[in-house]
């Protein structure tokens, strides 16, 4: 697993979920809870969300947008991209050992 | 989110560090307006203000003020907010558990039977289709940027809105109800009009107060002049389209039956899928003009021209006929071209009139849950040489009923965003509002 997600504790995962879903484009909160729900299934909950988007945005891996209306929207930098990127290929290698693994002999 | 709940939002996010409100605190506050509160959301709250707190980067706003009781202060600032939250937990949870027991129930329903949208665009009301057996229920959503459920009372589909926006009519066992919406997020029901059944079209009169509602075998023309004691004017003995009633259960039917905008000719779906034209310039004393376009297809909708000069509905089939109303009784027919055929009986359609009347606009959903959406425009400028309809084709996988706004301007209907027919989300949160046609 990449380092610097393991930094981020229990924020790990929702913070691989937020960079993901701003990886084609930025959006403002709600749109990131539905996106992710939309692509994952997993119903992630406003103080989780404002939690991992306060790490990834010290971190500079996400950057705030002017705000339209009260709604902020996020994009996604390019240390989140390459870091991004990096954890995904971690996660492919596990899938791959894991498929070859549980694969019937 | 009722206005207890949003006390409730800016209590919890009270709770979170001053500097990280000052960042974060008014976007989470719009988020948690479009977002449904559940036990879970507190509990999320309650773990991130505390985390917060607990953040070196926002313990240092308290560490670093002077005197031997700062560490105190911090500890008791962090203390503090856990009570507020826990609080705060406890209220929400109640206005949860409340606010299951009211709407949860009904908010399953994965169609959306109907819709009708207030003439200032502010309000939309959907009705939801609960199942067989099950009762209805209609649901008030606020429109705009944003959108939200505000309440919900027991009915079903058609519904109209008043011209003036502030009540509704919409099927009721044994009639229709008229809701007053002065207080969106509290309906209150002001009148119930008796009927022979269940009623398939309303349609206020542009002079408000009369009202047309539609039942299998009959027209029943009421005068709403006072609300709270509604009385019927005229029965129209005339046969609904029941086959188009039956093939086409969400044919958004508020379009099948419509007054001219001089409220002097009322147009109503009639048996062997006709169209009849009434004269209802006495309300009272209605009577028949004609009787047009039998046999073209069950049909969808129908829609006069903003100068009350044309007639033009649509069949399930797509097939779009257009009759000159020079002489209301004596309807002149004109063969429209090119229109598109798409194999649908059961689908969500809305036709309307430009607001200059030179353009003709279909909007349909086959097969309301996971088909196609055709938005096709008509140019009906020159009916001796009328043109092929414009269409466009979106994949557009979101059940529910489409309208246009009074304006004629837009279309409305379920807001794609967020939905996923296998997900968690299987229906529409919002109603969302576009332009018939790009440019």
């Amino acid at each position: 697993m990449h380092q610097k997600f393991d930094d981020l504790g229990r924020f790990a995962d929702p913070s691989l979920l937020i960079l993901t879903s701003l990886a084609d484009g930025p959006r403002h909160g709600y749109a990131i809870m539905t996106d992710i729900a939309a692509f994952s299934g997993v119903k992630m909950e406003p103080g989780t969300l404002y939690g991992a988007l306060t790490r990834l945005e010290r971190r500079g891996w996400v950057r705030p947008l002017p705000a339209d209306d009260r709604r902020r929207p996020y994009e996604i930098t390019g240390p989140g991209r390459a870091v991004l990127t990096e954890q995904l290929a971690s996660m492919a290698r596990i899938v791959t050992a894991g498929q070859r693994r549980i694969a019937p002999a | 989110m009722s206005g207890l709940a949003g006390q409730l939002s800016r209590l919890m996010v009270s709770c979170y560090p001053r500097r990280w409100r000052r960042r974060y605190g008014e976007e989470l506050l719009a988020l948690l307006e479009e977002h449904q509160p559940s036990p879970r959301t507190v509990a999320s709250l309650a773990l991130g203000a505390l985390g917060t707190h607990l953040d070196p980067a926002y313990r240092r706003e308290g560490i670093t003020m002077p005197g031997p009781g700062s560490p105190l202060r911090t500890a008791a600032a962090v203390a503090a907010s856990f009570g507020a939250v826990i609080l705060v937990f406890g209220g929400l949870l109640a206005l949860e558990i409340r606010h299951e027991q009211q709407t949860d129930g009904v908010l399953t329903a994965d169609y959306s039977a109907g819709l009708a949208v207030s003439s200032d665009t502010r309000l939309g009301v959907t009705a939801q289709s609960s199942g067989p057996g099950s009762p209805g229920f209609d649901l008030v959503w606020r429109i705009g940027a944003h959108p939200k459920l505000l309440a919900h009372f027991p009915g079903a589909a058609p519904l109209a809105f008043a011209p003036h926006g502030q009540s509704l009519l919409a099927a009721s066992p044994g009639g229709v109800s008229e809701w007053s919406l002065a207080n969106p997020a509290k309906p209150v029901r002001i009148a119930t009009l008796r009927g022979p059944g269940t009623a398939v079209g309303i349609a206020y009169a542009p002079a408000h107060p009369t009202v047309a509602i539609a039942y299998s075998k009959a027209v029943q023309l009421w005068n709403l002049a006072n609300p709270a004691a509604p009385h019927r004017i005229a029965t129209i003995a005339a046969a609904a389209n029941v086959s188009t009633m039956a093939t086409c259960g969400n044919c958004g039917s508020q379009n099948q039956i419509a007054f001219s905008p001089d409220g002097r000719t009322l147009a109503t779906t009639a048996a062997h899928h006709a169209v009849s034209l009434w004269d209802v310039s006495t309300p009272w004393a209605p009577r028949h003009l004609a009787t047009v376009g039998r046999d073209a297809g069950p049909i969808a909708a129908l829609a006069f021209s903003p100068a009350g000069s044309q007639l033009g509905y649509l069949t399930v089939y797509g097939k779009l006929t257009v009759f000159r109303l020079t002489e209301p009784a004596h309807p002149v027919p004109a063969a429209i071209p090119g229109s598109p055929t798409w194999l649908a009986q059961s689908g969500a359609y809305a036709l309307s009139y430009s607001t200059g009347g030179t353009r003709l606009t279909a909007v349909v959903l086959i097969q309301n849950a996971s088909g196609p959406r055709i938005i096709c425009t008509w140019n009906t400028t020159n009916l001796s040489q009328p043109l092929p309809a414009d269409c466009r084709t979106d994949h557009f996988s979101i059940p529910g009923a489409f309208t246009f706004t009074v304006d004629r301007t837009a279309i409305v209907g379920p807001d794609p965003r967020g939905y996923n027919p296998n997900g968690p989300n299987t229906r529409s949160n919002a109603l969302s509002i576009w332009p018939p046609l790009p440019g």
